[in-house]
This record gives structure tokens, sequence and C-alpha cells, in this order.
């Protein structure tokens, strides 16, 4: 017997989880996650599916259904309470709050660095930024501020650079329509070298700029009074998170039954690189989901200045990081 | 007459959309509703106002794409739509083509014209035209295999040419047809340019609103909205006054 529960708390332990107190029963609260763009390999989402399928939801006495937006409705769904927890990157959520006052925190900070960077073909001549001026330079949909930030960065005389409206089909950068092509660093890279095109990326975070990526989000009445629900709801999701860096192979298995139909190799391809941009000095130090105000400071000054958000935003109405602190010990989630 | 009943339409359309305004406005007042939810209707007609400039303008833009795309879409629907009606073997042919068009999802496919058409208006056009050739091909083939045997035999036996009796008989007994072809068509070449401009443009209505909906901006979504519906109601009635007088001897003429 002893024997066995020596096993069981190694099996803990290597799980990345500190064993605490017995569960405490609580009543079973059921909330709604939305993730914010359709099902993949997105690291929050990864660890709320994981999170699911292992039942820490379960042990954490929360009815988890989970939803993906299409268009981007989870930021009005998740402000009006119809769902409780949702994702968006820290730049998201302040522009949300400080152009619209809509009422969302981020409650822990899942990528640690920007999630977009700019591509070029691996064979281009383009090599530094000052190499874009006479090219033609994509965005999505609208100019970033990122752009503007590498445009200032690289000494950029903006008017020697086309700028086009590309949309979301990075096959514009393989037939050559365009020379630079704004990328989600965990996605389109990987399906352009599937298409025989390899690329190189400049990536904002390696000039200094502060972005931040992907986060959970919820609103402030969960905040305000619900604040067991969400600490319960983060405890499970980065014990599923844990989970999935620890085993990356048995977490895509599990992002396959709600991605259906997309390919497992680019869902590997998005989870490793996820992984990769979630983990900083920070979070060795403070655990995965920690939180800096400096950097939301940062970000804030960053957006300002750019035009990113047109007026400032108190960062304490954006960002909290009371619950991913209470969750760790020494760095390891505290699982109770 | 026709005047005045005009003026009553008008006037009771103007009525209706008024009284929903104010209902709108008293809704969103009385329960605060967050202007990222719906934004007051007086807030909506303050963003226009002082946006008046830049909604024109974008306005005028997927204007001109749809109406590009219209006369794109509709010339080739009737020119095949002509061949169609003239042979059998043309017609099984083609319609299972048409058909293919019609079912192929255009979010899907607006992406690739960017890539065979480039960044600028060509693609917009080529979707407007794409979405509108389906409801005037069937339209005109229907319009133009709806002429009278009776009458057609009669024109024969004066000698009447293919060519007379497809312009003096089969296009006047289309017209009905193709007049309500373009009713559709033309509001979905609207709906085709402002999908285009989702799929990446710097300019136009569709862009403002996908601009709008990522930004939460509701007041300039709901007026470049306002502007695009402003748009369709005036072609719509463009081509009502065009059927009126074309189609003046016609009962749909009495009826519209």
């Amino acid at each position: 017997m002893r024997r066995l529960a020596l096993v069981a708390a190694v099996l803990l332990a290597a799980c990345g989880a500190v064993s605490g107190p017995s569960p405490t029963p609580v009543p079973t609260e059921k909330i709604t996650f939305m993730g914010g763009f359709k099902p993949q390999a997105d690291l929050p989402f990864v660890a709320v599916y994981v999170a699911q399928e292992k039942g820490y939801f379960r042990d954490q006495s929360l009815d988890v259904e989970i939803q993906h937006a299409t268009s981007g409705e989870h930021i009005q769904l998740l402000a009006t309470d119809r769902i409780q927890f949702a994702t968006g990157t820290a730049g998201d959520v302040m522009k949300r709050v400080a152009s619209s006052g809509v009422p969302l925190v981020a409650i822990a900070q899942i990528g640690q660095r920007d999630e977009q960077s700019f591509a070029v073909r691996a064979d281009s001549p383009i090599r530094t930024l000052k190499d874009w001026e006479g090219k033609v330079v994509g965005y999505k949909s609208t100019v970033s501020a990122d752009y503007l930030a590498l445009v200032s960065i690289g000494g950029l005389d903006r008017t020697k650079v086309r700028e086009v409206a590309v949309g979301f089909d990075p096959r514009v950068l393989a037939d050559g329509r365009v020379d630079v092509y704004p990328v989600f660093t965990a996605n389109e890279p990987d399906t352009l070298a599937r298409l025989g095109i390899p690329v190189r990326l400049f990536d904002p975070t390696n000039y200094g700029v502060p972005s931040l990526g992907l986060t959970f989000i919820t609103n402030q009445q969960m905040v305000q009074t619900k604040p067991d629900v969400v600490t319960r709801f983060l405890r499970a999701s980065l014990r599923g998170l844990a989970d999935a860096i620890a085993d990356r192979e048995a977490a895509i298995d599990v992002v396959m039954k709600y991605a259906t139909g997309e390919d497992r190799a680019h869902q590997r391809y998005m989870l490793d690189t996820e992984i990769d941009a979630a983990q900083n000095d920070l979070t060795r130090a403070n655990g995965i989901g920690a939180m800096d105000r400096s950097r939301y400071v940062s970000l804030r000054d960053f957006l300002l200045q750019y035009g990113g958000i047109a007026k400032s935003v108190d960062v304490d109405a954006v960002f909290t990081d009371r619950f991913v602190k209470d969750l760790y010990k020494d760095g390891r989630l505290v699982w109770r | 007459m026709t005047a005045r009943r005009t003026l009553v339409d008008l006037v009771v359309a103007l009525l209706a959309i008024g009284g929903i305004a104010v209902i709108l406005e008293l809704w969103t007042r009385a329960f605060s509703v967050p202007s990222y939810l719906l934004p007051a209707p007086s807030a909506v007609a303050a963003r226009m106002a002082t946006d008046a400039g830049l909604l024109a303008r974008e306005g005028g833009i997927t204007l001109s794409e749809a109406a590009a795309g219209f006369v794109l879409g509709t010339g080739v629907a009737f020119a095949l739509a002509t061949v169609m009606a003239w042979s059998r073997p043309f017609e099984r042919t083609l319609f299972p083509l048409a058909i293919l068009v019609k079912l192929t999802p255009i979010v899907a496919v607006a992406p690739l014209f960017t890539l065979w058409f480039g960044f600028g208006t060509a693609p917009k056009v080529a979707i407007a035209a794409l979405i509108t050739f389906f409801p005037m091909l069937v339209n005109s083939f229907v319009g133009l295999r709806s002429a009278d045997l009776q009458e057609v035999a009669f024109l024969e036996t004066l000698g009447a040419s293919g060519r007379e009796i497809f312009r003096h008989l089969r296009v006047p007994s289309a017209l009905p047809y193709l007049f309500s072809g373009a009713r559709i068509s033309l509001n979905l070449a609207l709906i085709g340019a402002v999908i285009a401009e989702w799929t990446g443009a710097d300019r136009g209505l569709g862009r403002i609103i996908f601009v709008a909906n990522a930004n939460l901006d509701l007041t300039i979504l709901f007026g470049a909205v306002l502007v695009l519906a402003a748009i369709g109601i005036a072609a719509n009635a463009i081509v009502g006054a065009a059927e009126r007088r074309l189609l003046h001897w016609h009962p749909i003429a009495v009826a519209t």
C-alpha cells in the first residue's frame, strides 16, 4: 500500500504538480471556454483540450463546454458573460479595453513574445529591414503597430515601401506577389514550407518590439464575483498545459479530436513553436502563464506610440497576475 | 398617379425605418447597452455625419466594383443563355457548369482571385461578376425560351430570320425575366464586392466593415452597412424605373 502511494506521488510529481491538501468538495460550476479561432494547436486551446481530456476540470468541480469563435464573436460573448473564458493577445485585449471599454481581463500570459512575424522567401535578397525599401510589403487587414515599429527601428523611408492589403492567404508570397508577408509565426511558415517555399522571418520581438502573445482572458464580472472559478479554471488549464509540454505527441492526439481534418504534422509544428514562445526567464522562475506588469506598461506605451491604441489605458484594468501567482509555488504548479 | 404612389411608398418606408430607429434608441438608452454590442441609432447617425466623406468615397469604390462586376457577370450570363436557348446540346453542356459556378462557395475561392488577378480592382470585379452570373443566366435562359411558339411560327411564315425573331420576339418576351434577374444580381453584386474586399483590400465599404468588426467599432460598421443598403435601394429603384419604362405594356410594370 505504501508502495502504491509512493508510485502515485511520483506520478503526480512527474506531471509537474506539487501535492497539496485533498480537494475540498465544492458545487460544480458550469462554464464555457471559447477559443478565439478554429480548433487547432494554439497553446491555450491545447491546455484546455488536455485538461478536459484528463478530467482536470472535473477535478476542479468545473463543467466546461469548449467552443470556438469563427469571426471574433468571443469578445462580445465574453463581455456579456455568455461565455466565461476565451483567448486573445495581450495587445488585442488592450485595444478593446482602450477603444470600446470592453470589460476584459487577461489572467495568464501564455505567449511570452509576439505571435506575428514578417516572412520573406528563404532565397530572397532581403536581409535587413532597410532592404524592404522598394519592395511590396503585405499587411493582413490594417497596417500594424508591429510593422510601423519595424519601419522606425529599421530607419525605413515608408514612402519607398509599397504596402498592400493581402488578407490571410500566404500563397501571395509563394507566387511572388509580395516580397514581405505578415505571418503568424506558428502557422504560415510551415504552410509555406509545405508548398516548397521555405521562409526567413523578421520577428519583431528580436528587434525589441514589446508585443506579447496569447493570453487566457475573462471578464471583470468573473474576476470580481467568482475569483475561485477563475482560479480553478486556470489551475486545471495550466496543468493541462504542463502535460502537453511533457508529452507533445499525446497532446496532439487530443488536439486532433477537436481539430478534425487538420494536418497532424502542421499541428505539431504549431504546438512546438508556441511552446517555445511560452517560455522565457520569467516563466522559468514563476511558471508558465506568468505575467509581468512592466511588460504590459511597455506594450501600452508601444501601442500608443505607433497608433495601436488611440488613448492610454490603465494596465491594471487590462490584466491581473493575482491568479497565476497563487497557482505556483517556487515555479511549480500547486495542484489542490 | 405613379409619382403619388412612389411618394406614398417612400413615406411609408421612412416611417417604418424611423419607427425601428426610435425603438432601438429607447432600448439602448433604457438598458444602457454598450456601443460594442449595439450602438444607438443616434450614435450611428452622428458617426455617419462625421465620416460622411469617408463613407461616400468608400461607398463609391464598392459601387464601382459591384457595377463593373454586374455588367460583366450579367453580360456573360446573357450571352451564354442565348447560346443555351438556341441549342439543346449547348444547354446540356453549359448548365451543369453554371450550377458548378453557383455552388462554389465564394468565400473559399475569393483568396484565389487575388492570386490570379492581383491586389487591385480586378479580383473584386471578378467575384462580383461570379456571384451575379447564375441568377441572370437562369432568368435569361427561361425568358428567351418563354417566347410563344405560335408567335415564333407566325414570324417564320413571314420569312423572319432567326436573328429577327431573336430581336423582335425572344428578347422582348424575356425582358420581365431579365429585369427580375437584374434585381437579384444587383444586390448580389454589392455583396460580392464586399466579400471580395474582406479577403484583402485597402479601400471600400467591405474593408470598413471588416476593420470595424475587428475593432468592435460598431457605429462605423452600421454606418457602412446603411450606406451599402442605400446603394442597394437606389440601384433597385433605378432598375424598377427602367422596368416600368420598358415594360409599360406588361402586367408586371403595373404591379411594381
